[in-house]
């Protein structure tokens, strides 16, 4: 009787955990660009230029709201797209989590 | 002086002499950047944009820090991976840098700030994979709900900042988002009827288009 008690206890606990920690952000789909596909399957050796911490580099941070000059874009676009309006510190409604 | 006196003078002397010599010989006033060199024949400042990234650079821009446009492309043809390009005679003084990526799902582009350009010196300044802005495409899913306001903030963020929509999105259209920093995302979206719509940790990484369904 106590080991068929603790064989569903230990059963069963995973699977009453499992669907807690389901979050509503986990249905989503990413793609990522060819190249960079590719590459993961490069063998290290064969990149040229090698990535370290201390050399001078473009980063994705976005630090100041600089225009593009008139027709900077014309051609890529072939869907209708925004430029992302970066976080401002406080700005909008206040976020209740 | 005693020999043995002398000896120690004289070894004492060539000792400092050395470290004298050798203090000279490492530090250069000019040298505040260890990745910058002399640039030779160059009569200015150059910059040289080394692509260690995956991906062909398509257009790069260079602009005074003080100014508040970027310019004008000073690529001649697009810059491939593994290639570098010399953006030469720039007039010394501070710069912003934006290298530019358009992949076969979105636009992406990497940044750098207050570069310091000096006159007969070359600065190399490098893009990698993960310099890169990502994108997130949210597509409306509802049978017939429109979004009227969409807000995507760092998980992080207290507040919602800015709508991201400029007009309404109807069923099944969608909202394009691209020069987003890579990190997790908070997802608000505000319809015309019913309430809002909210979406937690929503990964955004460089090079890379996320799409969320909404409803």
């Amino acid at each position: 009787m106590k080991k068929s008690l603790i064989f569903l206890i230990l059963v069963g606990l995973p699977l009453l955990v499992l669907p807690a920690v389901k979050t509503d952000g986990a249905d989503f789909s990413q793609q990522r660009e060819g190249a960079l596909l590719n590459a993961r399957e490069t063998p290290p050796a064969a990149v040229g230029v090698q990535e370290e911490t201390n050399q001078p580099r473009l980063t994705p941070r976005i630090l100041k709201s600089k225009s593009a000059d008139a027709g900077l874009e014309a051609g890529a676009q072939q869907e209708k797209r925004d430029r992302y309006k970066p976080y401002i510190a406080g700005e909008g409604e206040k976020k209740i989590k | 002086m005693k020999p043995a006196k002398r000896k120690l003078f004289v070894l004492m002397a060539a000792i400092c002499l050395g470290l004298a010599l050798i203090g000279t010989g490492c530090h250069d006033d000019d040298d505040d950047y260890h990745h910058d060199h002399d640039g030779g024949y160059y009569g200015s400042g150059t910059l040289r944009l080394i692509n260690g990234s995956t991906m062909t650079i398509d257009s790069f821009y260079l602009s005074p820090a003080d100014r508040w446009s970027w310019g004008p492309n000073l690529l001649y043809t697009s810059l491939p991976s593994l290639a570098s390009a010399d953006i030469l005679d720039i007039t010394a003084g501070l710069y912003d840098a934006r290298a530019r990526v358009v992949g076969q799902y979105s636009e992406y582009s990497a940044y750098s700030y207050d570069i310091p350009i000096r006159e007969r010196r070359i600065y190399d300044l490098y893009a990698y994979d993960s310099s890169f802005t990502g994108s997130l495409r949210i597509v409306n899913r509802s049978a017939g709900a429109t979004m009227v306001a969409v807000y995507v903030v760092p998980v992080a963020a207290t507040s919602w900042g800015a709508n991201q929509l400029s007009a309404p999105v109807g069923p099944g259209a969608s909202l394009h988002l691209y020069d987003i920093a890579d990190g997790d995302y908070d997802i608000r979206i505000v319809w015309d009827t019913g309430p809002d719509s909210i979406y937690h940790d929503i990964p955004v990484d460089s090079l890379t288009l996320t799409t969320k369904d909404v409803s």
